[in-house]
């Protein structure tokens, strides 16, 4: 049977929010999936209003979705979350570099 | 709200795209001191495009002369020679130039070379940054180009993260913002994990539509995809991946795919693996269990890395019985150019997958990363010379501007029955993958037609959250457009062949027809109709076996 995964997502507009918050996500999942699959699905079926940077070289070398993950900068693209997980993802930088939710500008790091 | 604060800038080469080709071009025009160069990419450089995807190698066995037989035999007489002869015997002098910007280029077998691709880009970035007359635009979309007195004059482009419109004009313009399969089937090697990696083709239809001429659009490389159990496609080495491919049953359907030119990146590996999958022997499965295991020592990091990776998701077949998926992998198609890189639009030029006729009917292994490199030095370099002679920046009318914010805009209104642009992409997704895929014929591509202007008819209501900063869907859906006119022009291209060559199959057409089709298929825009023809191929060396002409 299905089971889920919930990710707590920063989310941050500096033209609208006044500070950052966090919204939950819970996603059915049947086997272990990439946290960039699963921001995919969530922006595509439940949140289109979610961004990220959704682009994946498949070789987790660009760097392009490097995230914290629990306070932890990783790749999103192959780490792989199992159902019934929950995982807290924030932006690699903020407030320096910091774009919109997830994304930033990554050649800006400090 | 959004464009209250329309800019107008001025540069003297635009180079549009992020990947490799268009990193090269920028560093050659701007080679010229006195030339101001604008280097735009719709996401950050080395972690946007197809060129981080990509393995990295040049094809570099035996002679120039041999490079470019094989080359011409394998897209069956379809290629431009002048355009395939300065790509192979300009390999060798690119490389060296590549070498001194610092660029790691590692020999392997033969004189073939392995580049690795992220490495590359992040060294031109690097070199792209410190050099005073670029400006480097990052997550910045082109959404048209601009053209004033019959040629090329600017585009008007859209800031990604501040969501503001501005517009650049120039006396150059350089596309190479690559192929146009990743959105248009819902398999496709261009997008890893599934995941988009936003190839839409978009740089070639706004060339279409600025008056440039396409060429054999209907050309599309498809391959075997190794799936693992989660859909999760990527990227593999040619050369692991031979055979045996069985059906469901267990019986081998293709045993050794090394027999054929392009191994399995040819037309009759994907064309005999659909025709099996079509008698309904499906999923197709590659396993080499029982095989020798093959020498996998890599001596390039990213290719280790990547051999790794797919010992680690299980879809290594000298481990396990891979599932295989037919998906896109390459356009041969794209705008009509010559050695020179010069499209049919005066100050246009193209580098890179954009560039249609250079691997006619089907691309070999390694040529796509020798046409980035060639021609990416040779587009900076042409459209230097355009700009430092022709100076004169054209006008850009104010309807024109106003009509791209007008429709822009209209994209976040709401409407009464609104579409996400995800709807509509799979529709016409699923309409490619049923007509317009590995074998085609007259009814189904008439039928794919009406099905994709039934796609267009729906396009007015596209509707996307309303905000500008960094907005994906905004994004996809000032792209999807692009998208649709693309698989129109591949449609009609691919209904106008009638005859069967290299990726192009016809199940009502079977046979390569020299006598009448031993040319491109354009297509050309026509007082707002698409309108398909055909032009000669440039046969200047050698011809096929069977017209002795």
């Amino acid at each position: 049977m299905a089971d889920a995964v919930t990710l707590r997502i920063f989310r941050y507009d500096p033209d609208r929010d006044r500070e950052p918050w966090y919204q939950e996500y819970r996603v059915p999942i049947e086997d272990d999936t990439s946290v960039l699959v699963l921001l995919n699905r969530i922006q595509v079926e439940m949140d289109e209003t979610l961004s990220f940077r959704s682009y994946c070289c498949g070789l987790q070398m660009c760097g392009s979705c490097v995230m914290k993950m629990d306070g932890k900068k990783r790749y999103a693209c192959l780490t792989l979350l199992k159902p019934g997980q929950k995982v807290t993802l924030e932006p690699a930088s903020f407030p320096s570099a910091h774009v919109k939710d997830l994304v930033i500008i990554p050649h800006h790091l400090p | 709200m959004v464009f209250h604060n329309r800019r107008v800038e001025a540069c003297d080469v635009l180079v549009v795209g992020g990947g490799g080709s268009g990193a090269l071009a920028a560093l050659e025009a701007a080679d010229d001191e006195r030339l101001r160069v604008m280097l735009v990419s719709k996401g950050p450089v080395a972690m946007s495009g197809l060129t981080p995807t990509a393995n990295g190698g040049t094809a570099g066995a035996g002679s120039e002369e041999d490079l470019f037989t094989l080359m011409v035999t394998a897209g069956r007489f379809l290629n431009d020679q002048d355009v395939a002869w300065f790509l192979t015997h300009e390999i060798k002098n690119a490389l060296e130039k590549l070498k001194t910007l610092g660029v790691p280029v590692v020999p392997l077998r033969g004189r073939s070379v392995a580049v690795d691709s992220t490495e590359t880009l992040r060294k031109l970035r690097a070199h792209i940054v410190l050099k005073q007359n670029i400006e480097l635009r990052e997550d910045v979309l082109v959404t048209r180009l601009l053209t004033s007195e019959g040629g090329v004059s600017g585009a008007a482009v859209l800031d990604r993260v501040t969501g503001e419109f501005s517009v650049v004009k120039a006396g150059a313009v350089v596309l190479a913002t690559g192929g146009s399969t990743g959105e248009l089937y819902p398999h496709s090697s261009n997008n890893p994990f599934g995941i988009s990696t936003d190839a839409s083709g978009a740089g070639a239809i706004m060339a279409f539509r600025a008056g440039a001429e396409l060429v054999d659009m209907e050309m599309i490389q498809f391959v075997p995809l190794p799936a693992a159990s989660r859909g999760l496609y990527i990227r593999y080495f040619p050369e692991f991946w031979n055979g045996p491919y069985r059906n469901r049953f267990g019986d081998v359907v293709e045993d050794d795919v090394s027999r054929y030119g392009a191994a399995s990146y040819s037309p009759e590996v994907v064309q005999k693996l659909f025709a099996e999958m079509e008698k309904g022997n499906g999923p197709i499965f590659i396993d080499r269990r029982s095989r020798v295991a093959t020498d996998t020592t890599l001596r390039i990091k990213t290719w280790e890395l990547r051999r790794r990776l797919i010992k680690s998701l299980g879809i290594d077949p000298q481990d396990n019985r891979i599932e295989i998926l037919l998906g896109s992998h390459f356009s041969m198609g794209g705008v009509r150019v010559n050695a020179g890189t010069e499209t049919t639009l005066p100050g246009l030029f193209a580098a890179g997958e954009i560039m249609g006729g250079v691997h006619g009917a089907c691309r070999l292994a390694g040529y796509s990363f020798s046409q980035m490199i060639v021609f990416g030095f040779e587009a900076g370099k042409r459209a230097a010379e355009h700009a430092g002679k022709s100076g004169t920046k054209g006008t850009l009318s104010e309807e024109q501007l106003e009509q791209e914010e007008e429709h822009l805009r209209r994209l976040m209104e709401p409407k009464s029955k609104p579409f996400s642009v995800t709807a509509l992409k799979d529709r016409l997704k699923q309409v490619m993958e049923r007509h317009v895929f590995v074998v085609r014929n007259k009814q189904g591509l008439t039928r794919a037609l009406q099905e994709i202007d039934a796609v267009e008819g729906d396009l007015p209501r596209l509707q996307v959250p309303r905000f500008s900063r960094f907005n994906l869907e905004w994004a996809r859906a000032i792209q999807f457009p692009f998208v649709v006119d693309a698989a129109k022009i591949i449609a009609r291209s691919a209904l106008a062949r009638e005859e069967s060559r290299g990726f192009h199959c016809r199940s009502d057409f079977p046979v390569e027809d020299n006598a009448r089709w031993l040319c491109h298929t354009t297509a050309r825009l026509n007082h707002g109709k698409i309108v398909i023809g055909s032009a000669p191929v440039v046969l200047d060396y050698i011809k096929p076996e069977s017209s002795h002409g």
